[in-house]
């Protein structure tokens, strides 16, 4: 069960309008994220540039923990 | 996509959850929902058909004259239905009270596109409005064992249990487990992702499909729900013995990482008390060993505590924003001052001096090591105390001494009592009957 999306081509909606554009409106540039997205729906692209950003934001909160976990150790051993 | 949702006397949440169905981000046309009604009492099978009615071709009423068998066997009837038909190339079974949010099951649905993967499960989140203390507890617990635990499964390439509110399955991996769901134990979703993985394909975590839930708003009501999952735990452990710490070719369920995760979690109540035997009896063999162990262990505890709470809370910060309290007393007052003390032992005595100096007391020996016994049956006490919090909650001023009992001894460690409870039960050999949790459609979406 493949989206539609993942079928067309990069650029292209699944009904095969370039741009991801849809008849009545503008959608944003990249495909559409399925099928009858309306024009202010994020393409696929936005989604998975969305999803990146997030792993990203995850390894920092990470970081943020394990700092924080340094700090606690910190205080026990030098406070 | 066939939607397949089991509901036995649902007749408050059903009707919404349709109509919040046929609004998700995906083509109608593709979109079929079956529900198999288990032979409600209620007004169900009326309120099915009303739905039936006004999305005809989308929604269908699978009625079972006799029910009470208990949700495996009802989703198998749904099952056996759907599979004959060729249509359905994958199904998403649900409960009858969770929301999906829009875009949720495109999401997960977009995995199925590699044919290597077998089930997809989503980020289930509590919901319930207006929520309580326990509801709180149970959103920050959901944050860490699905945002954080389930999605580092996900990263080590292995899932230890899809969710039973949402698993989406291609219908190759469906037919590949026999076509049916597990009826032997009272964990037929967890089941179902160990045959998955043993078959050859992925279980993916999808964090970015949300799915709110309602979960239970009462000790006794929790109690319920987490012995049917803990007790399930302890029959699948038994069901795939031959797997554990053993290396298989197509699957990472004998890794030494997923192993160590689910036994961590399984024994954790035997550890609790063994830890705490083992350093009462040193403290009478020898107390400045007992004390010296001790602060490992509670170092250890530490570092857990403040990664784990500090990390969770920043996974899901709207989720965290309103349950922080609870993040933070999360292994029970007394607990949190022990690990206080494991951080700044200087702090808490000349505190312990300042707190007995105003009855005129003193802090000697005999107190100080009092207070380290105290310590070290807490350890396994803890559980006792959040047990009592069940145990009082029906009673006279149960609704005002039960959260205090929960909050003292701690919600995590009212957990490993629901898991002692599981063993006691398993092995007592005790009836394996289906006890429904019950729903008042008091979920909403919190985003």
């Amino acid at each position: 069960v493949s989206h539609p999306a993942d079928q067309s081509q990069p650029g292209q909606s699944p009904r095969g309008d370039p741009g991801g554009s849809s008849p009545r409106g503008q959608h944003r540039p990249g495909r559409a994220a399925y099928p009858d997205a309306p024009p202010e729906a994020p393409s696929f692209e936005e989604e998975i540039e969305t999803a990146t950003r997030y792993e990203i934001r995850l390894v920092v909160k990470a970081l943020l923990a394990i700092a924080l976990v340094a700090l606690v150790l910190l205080i026990r051993f030098h406070g | 996509m066939a939607i397949l949702i089991p509901a036995w006397n649902e007749h408050a949440v059903i009707g919404a959850s349709i109509d919040r169905l046929m609004r998700l981000e995906y083509p109608r046309a593709a979109l079929r929902i079956f529900v198999v009604d288990d032979a409600s009492t209620d007004a169900t099978p009326q309120v099915i058909q009303a739905k039936a009615a006004q999305y005809p071709g989308n929604v269908f009423h699978l009625r079972r004259e006799r029910g009470g068998e208990g949700k495996a066997a009802t989703l198998n009837h749904g099952l056996r239905i759907i599979l004959a038909d060729d249509w359905m190339q994958a199904v998403l079974i649900m409960d009858a009270d969770v929301i999906y949010e829009p875009a949720s099951l495109r999401m997960m649905s977009r995995h199925l596109a590699d044919p290597g993967v077998g089930s997809v499960t989503a980020y289930i989140k509590e919901g319930s409005v207006p929520g309580n203390y326990l509801t709180r507890f149970i959103g920050y617990e959901y944050i860490t064992a699905q945002a954080a635990a389930r999605r580092s499964q996900d990263v080590l390439g292995v899932i230890a249990c899809l969710a039973g509110g949402a698993q989406l399955h291609s219908r190759a991996n469906i037919e590949a487990v026999g076509g049916r769901v597990d009826t032997t134990t009272l964990a037929e979703d967890t089941v179902t992702t160990f045959r998955t993985q043993r078959a050859g394909r992925k279980v993916v975590f999808e964090p970015h499909a949300t799915v709110w839930a309602e979960e239970p708003d009462s000790i006794v009501g929790l109690w319920k729900q987490r012995l049917r999952w803990a007790r399930g735990n302890v029959q699948v452990t038994g069901m795939f013995r031959k797997v554990w710490f053993r290396r298989q070719s197509n699957n990472r369920l004998g890794s030494f990482s997923f192993g160590l995760l689910w036994f961590c979690v399984l024994l954790l109540p035997v550890f609790m008390v063994s830890a705490s035997a083992s350093l009462v009896t040193l403290f009478f063999i020898d107390n400045q060993l007992a004390w010296v162990a001790f602060h490992i262990l509670w170092l250890t505890n530490v570092i857990t505590y403040v990664f784990i709470t500090s990390f969770t809370l920043l996974i899901d910060r709207d989720t965290g924003r309103r349950t922080w309290f609870q993040a933070v007393l999360f292994p029970g007052a007394v607990n949190v001052v022990i690990l206080a003390a494991a951080i700044l032992p200087g702090v808490l005595s000349w505190l312990g001096h300042q707190i007995l100096a105003v009855p005129g007391l003193q802090l000697t020996n005999g107190w100080v090591h009092g207070l380290e016994l105290f310590t070290y049956l807490w350890l396994a006490g803890c559980m006792g105390v959040a047990y009592l919090g069940k145990v009082v909650e029906s009673r006279r001023f149960g609704k005002v001494l039960s959260p205090v009992f929960i909050y003292v001894g701690g919600y995590g460690p009212l957990l490993c009592a629901i898991t002692t409870a599981a063993y006691i039960q398993e092995f007592r050999g005790a009836d394996r009957h289906w006890d429904k949790t019950e729903k008042t459609g008091k979920v909403a979406a919190h985003a």
